[in-house]
């Protein structure tokens, strides 16, 4: 797994489960392989679901390897303050929430069979706290799968 | 012999809590992640991980140290790297810390720092 192959699998799984948000990729210091990620926009009642997700991939991915993910995240009210260009681009988009998701794990899978192993080896259930959204997130994985 | 750095983490550790309880909670965040942070290097340098000047990549490594330690290695990893976060916000972010963050993860940030100070000077 190189750098850029583990940056395509978070961030197919992140917009799988929750595409309405920014991500982005963050240098942590000058480690190359420190990877800060960048979530922007989240509800405030999802921030610590988000950040759990990101360990969680951080945990399977990156323990005894030279890659670490820190998560980065931030509610809606602290984004709108401090990084407006990041204020939730998808809600005002007419983009399809299945399309994106599939599009994204599309080209993740492209990055590297790694991300195939993974997700069928990966019995992760991820629970969201909005129960609509959480649903989508888990029929993206099985889809996936 | 002990950790080389028990002393000063302690005292790091002392200045992150008086931060906090005054609202300086930015340097708190630093302050109290450097605490374990200089546990974690003391530990690493007795175990010949580190040198003294190391400082490239040394954040991941000792995330790596913490994560590597067996069985609740994995969830101290976690924890620590959520202190990880809460420092880039306080030392390079425009936002500040959140207060209730640091708070919650004050215990476990003890509980590694405490491990690392005392199981340096035992044998590998």
């Amino acid at each position: 797994m190189n750098i850029e192959e583990l940056k395509a699998y978070v961030r197919a799984m992140l917009n799988a489960a929750f595409p309405k948000v920014t991500i982005q990729f963050e240098r942590v210091s000058d480690d190359l392989f420190h990877i800060g990620v960048g979530v922007y926009g989240v509800e405030p009642n999802a921030t610590k679901w988000v950040e759990d997700r990101i360990l969680d991939i951080d945990e399977k991915l990156c323990t005894n390897t030279d890659f670490a993910l820190t998560p980065l995240v931030r509610d809606e009210a602290t984004t709108k303050k401090y990084y407006p260009e990041f204020a939730s681009p998808w809600k005002v988009l007419p983009t399809s929430r299945r399309f994106v998701g599939s599009y994204q794990l599309q080209t993740a899978i492209e990055a590297g069979a790694f991300v195939d192993v993974v997700l069928q080896e990966n019995e992760m259930e991820w629970k969201y706290p909005d129960p609509v959204s959480a649903s989508a997130a888990n029929q993206e994985l099985a889809l996936a799968a | 012999m002990p950790n080389i750095f028990s002393e000063k983490s302690a005292k790091t550790w002392a200045e992150g809590n008086d931060c906090l309880y005054r609202g300086l909670v930015n340097t708190a965040a630093n302050r109290i992640y450097y605490s374990v942070f200089q546990a974690v290097k003391g530990f690493a340098i007795q175990r010949q991980m580190m040198t003294m000047d190391s400082s490239d990549n040394v954040h991941r490594q000792v995330l790596q140290i913490v994560g590597g330690d067996g069985g609740k290695g994995a969830y101290f990893r976690r924890r620590l790297n959520l202190l990880v976060g809460l420092r880039l916000i306080a030392d390079y972010k425009v936002e500040s810390v959140d207060s209730d963050k640091l708070q919650d993860l004050l215990d476990d940030a003890n509980k590694i720092r405490k491990y690392y100070i005392r199981i340096a000077g035992t044998e590998a």
